[in-house]
């Protein structure tokens, strides 16, 4: 008989160690409050972990590159001090051709555009515009991202806060640029490119950026946002993050815990939450596998919605529109990943046995 | 400055002559200058094979405005719409799924297939006509400029935004997720059965170039929800003769009130002079001029072919060569000499209404995969009517024509072959795949027409032979259609107007677009 423990109230639990449950209780205990962070694995970090596959060598195994480590996070909890190194690289983009005349997109547009103009002198020149123009109109869905979404369609007065971070970037590419955004987010990246490059080898290599982790093809519609979305994550401005940090993803794992520690977090492994208790209707704490429990004024789940929803909530609570809409959400995965173990650097075809340039 | 008619039309297709039409109505000399021997533009019966009358392009009516065929009073005039509410999908196990004009039955026929299904079909409708509802005042709004809005702009903008939170949060909720979805995802949300979500899919991607699985998809879904017939939504019907006598309805129409229509009279150039159309030059080189010249042929026509570039902005002439204009569809037409046996088909009624070769959600995606690159399906989805089981005048007595309209085909496949060798190429594919459906077919063909989309494009001038004049993607709806800021009717060019179905709200047989660019011209004071 398993003796239950109320082992006592914080103010906030967190209920996962990934990226976000450590960012969001560093900003909880930033803020004052006494947070409590449960993940039921003995390692932290999620997705952004390091593993030794083989020993001696270390991969980040599920996911790597800084991603869109949002660099106002990085600062507010100052990761750099807790850790965090990044490693800026270029090229941005390496699409290898089997001709071994190589397409490099480089953070320099202009060493970019000479690179294209082996395949095309029209696409050359259009590269600059198309740089300059994405980066205009991808300030708009950046300030999507940072957007607290609005209850839709209640969309009043109130709102306005809200939806600040839109209206800034708005604002300041003007009307005309704004219908211009308006125009080109539902389609597919593939239209989009064929308004601007005529080389396949251009547009398929821009493209790739688009796809990242989707499981949409350039044809689709949606592309363009997505790769508006990458774009204005990006930590470079152009196309998609490009940036290794040193020790791998788990590093910046690490430097999460650290932060989170430093601002006193309380942090657990193992500790695997069974179910959210809720009483009158409000999450009042949770409870473990082993039966301890810990009440809580609020409860914050880092875990994916079904799993927040349907395993650790007593549907009881829930309204059946909600979970229908629930049951609904796509988790199509699409991606694999291979790591290898090289004895030294491929040589890919046309470098003139200098690879350097190609890889970042 | 001469002046022989108060408006000219350019292109007499059923925009060109709703448009005329109305100005003629409202006491305007009008004349109509069509290029081809008879009017109708995609909307014409003809006798392409002696005693068989082929409905050639479009096949079936459904989203005419209502309001068009009041104002005009087109029933006066020849137009009788038969409800064509059957249909049938054969399935490739002998099973079938068919619908019926008696509610019930076909729910019946839906809980054969799956249950739930069914318990969830009503709710699925009436949610879809709430939504149809409340994205259709907007078919009858003129677009504002999103530049230059003006009042009466804005004033469609908040009617528009009314009508969205008056649905309140969870028919919002379903809004967002139809506009930006594809079909097959949104129907996968409210059913499991695969051939029944195959058949509501077909709706999401006629006369586009993108699959059942793109999104954007479930949009084209709602839009077809629109379709009005006798008030009653989303009823397809059948014109008696064929849609060409649909276009026939509103030339007579346009004549009692005056309008004048001139056949085989096949216009060159729009003259302007001074930045305003004064005019129209004729292929054999005869001018007429006009206060107002009105284009009812589609934006690239109106605005690369009939003018010259230097005539207009540089960002129009840009927006006007990146709209899309890809044809996806073919279309055969046969002359039977008896009614085709499906194997799954026991109800021999069905023949009546629509039959669909779309046996799985799969087939659908894999023929949209073909067209991809360029290519026609190799196992295309058909739609096909026998408009003779309605209406036994346009074959003679005992024979058939049957109406087969193929996606997808698309206008570059003479990459892969000469234009003759891929079009027997087409049509083999095509009877082929229907012969698996019903075996006899083959040897009841007296006669057969195959169209490819650049068949479409040279007999009516549609560019790429993208039958709605445009596609209708987000992207190219509403204020883009076809630019921004020109999405009111209005060209640069004084005086010159565009009313077909590149404008809003888009393609089909709707007569919306020339109503509401008529409506423009005459507030204009011309």
């Amino acid at each position: 008989m398993m003796e239950r423990k109320e082992l006592g109230r914080k103010d906030v639990i967190i209920i996962g160690g990934g990226v976000n449950g450590l960012v969001a209780a560093a900003y909880l205990a930033k803020a004052g409050r006494k947070v409590l962070l449960l993940e039921k694995k003995d390692i932290l970090g999620g997705i952004a972990v390091t593993e030794e596959f083989f020993p001696g060598y270390k991969f980040s195994s599920l996911v790597d590159g800084i991603g869109y480590l949002s660099p106002r996070v990085s600062s507010d909890l100052k990761l750099a001090q807790h850790g965090l190194e990044i490693i800026p690289v270029d090229p941005v983009i390496c699409s290898l051709q089997p001709s071994g005349e190589h397409l490099i997109i480089s953070q320099d547009v202009s060493a970019t555009a000479d690179n294209i103009a082996k395949f095309s002198a029209a696409d050359a020149r259009a590269y600059p515009k198309f740089v300059e123009m994405l980066g205009k109109i991808s300030a708009v869905v950046e300030g999507i991202m940072q957007m607290t979404p609005p209850d839709l369609p209640e969309i009043g007065l109130k709102n306005l806060a809200d939806l600040r971070p839109l209206l800034k970037p708005v604002r300041r590419i003007g009307r005309k640029d704004f219908m211009q955004v308006l125009r080109v987010l539902p389609m597919p990246v593939a239209d989009l490119l064929n308004e601007w490059f005529e080389s396949e080898i251009i547009k398929g290599g821009i493209a790739a950026s688009a796809l990242l982790n989707s499981s949409l093809g350039p044809q689709e519609a949606g592309t363009v946002y997505t790769f508006l979305y990458n774009w204005g994550g990006s930590n470079n401005g152009l196309f998609r993050s490009s940036g290794n940090i040193n020790g791998g993803m788990g590093a910046l794992s690490q430097a999460l815990v650290n932060a989170a520690e430093s601002l006193g977090v309380e942090i657990q492994t193992n500790a695997h939450v069974e179910r959210i208790m809720v009483s009158n209707g409000i999450a009042s704490g949770i409870e473990l596998n082993n039966g301890d429990r810990y009440l809580a004024n609020s409860v914050v789940s880092s875990a994916n919605m079904n799993t927040t929803f349907l395993n650790l909530v007593d549907p009881y609570f829930l309204d059946q529109t909600f979970v229908r809409h629930l049951t609904n959400i796509k988790y199509r995965g699409t991606t694999a990943r291979v790591h290898f173990v090289l004895e030294e650097l491929p040589r890919f075809k046309g470098s003139n046995g200098n690879n350097r340039d190609l890889f970042s | 400055m001469k002046k022989d008619y108060d408006a000219i039309v350019v292109g007499g297709g059923h925009n060109g002559l709703t448009a005329a039409a109305y100005l003629a109505k409202a006491g305007k000399k009008v004349l109509v200058l069509e290029r081809r021997y008879l009017v109708g533009g995609a909307a014409v019966s003809e006798e392409i094979n002696p005693g068989f009358i082929y409905t050639v392009f479009s096949y079936v009516v459904s989203l005419l405005r209502p309001e068009v065929i009041q104002e005009l009073e087109l029933h006066k005039h020849g137009l009788h719409l038969l409800p064509t509410n059957n249909s049938f999908i054969p399935m490739d196990n002998g099973d079938y799924l068919a619908g019926y004009p008696d509610h019930a039955r076909s729910l019946e026929e839906i809980r054969r297939h799956s249950r739930r299904d069914a318990d969830v079909y009503d709710q699925f409708n009436n949610t879809l006509y709430e939504l149809a509802f409340a994205v259709k005042p907007i078919l009858g709004y003129t677009p504002p400029d999103p530049n230059n809005p003006g009042l009466s702009g804005l004033q469609t903008l908040n009617h528009f935004r009314k009508h969205l939170q008056s649905l309140g949060k969870e028919k919002f909720h379903w809004f967002t997720k139809i506009m930006t979805m594809s079909a097959y995802d949104f129907l996968s949300e409210w059913f499991e059965s695969d051939i029944l979500i195959s058949k509501i899919s077909i709706n999401g991607i006629i006369g586009t170039m993108l699959g059942i699985k793109s999104p954007g998809t479930a949009y084209v879904l709602l839009h077809h929800y629109m379709g009005e017939f006798d008030g009653a939504l989303s009823s397809w019907a059948s014109q008696k003769g064929g849609t060409g006598a649909v276009s026939e309805a509103i030339a007579s129409a346009a004549r009692s009130f005056g309008a004048e229509i001139r056949v085989n009279a096949a216009v060159e150039q729009v003259i302007v002079k001074n930045g305003k159309a004064i005019g129209v030059a004729l292929e054999n080189g005869d001018e007429i001029y006009a206060d107002v010249v009105i284009s009812a042929t589609d934006p690239y026509v109106t605005f690369r072919k009939l003018v010259d570039e230097e005539d207009l902005p540089s960002e129009l002439v840009e927006a006007i060569d990146k709209f899309k204009f890809r044809g996806s569809s073919g279309k055969v037409n046969l002359s039977l000499d008896a009614l085709p046996e499906f194997t799954a088909m026991k109800d021999k009624s069905l023949l009546q209404g629509g039959i669909y070769i779309c046996p799985t959600t799969d087939f659908m995606e894999q023929a949209y995969d073909d067209a991809k690159y360029d290519d026609f399906s190799r196992k295309p989805f058909l739609e096909c009517v026998i408009p003779t089981t309605v209406d036994p005048t346009m074959a003679p007595p005992g024979k058939h024509v049957m109406s087969i309209f193929v996606q997808w085909a698309s206008y570059n496949m003479p990459k892969y072959g000469d234009r003759d060798q891929q079009r027997d190429a087409f049509g083999k594919a095509v009877i082929d795949t229907l012969a698996e459906y019903a075996p006899n077919i083959k040897d009841l063909i007296l006669h057969q027409q195959v169209l490819t989309p650049w068949d479409i494009e040279d007999i009516t001038g549609l560019t790429q032979g993208n039958i709605f004049g445009g596609e209708l993607t987000l992207d190219q709806l509403f204020v883009f259609r076809p630019a921004i800021g020109w999405s009111d009717y209005k060209t640069p060019i004084r005086n010159y107007y565009q009313c077909g179905s590149g404008t809003h709200p888009g393609g089909g047989i709707t007569a919306g677009p020339a109503r509401l660019a008529a409506l423009q011209i005459l507030k204009d004071g011309k």
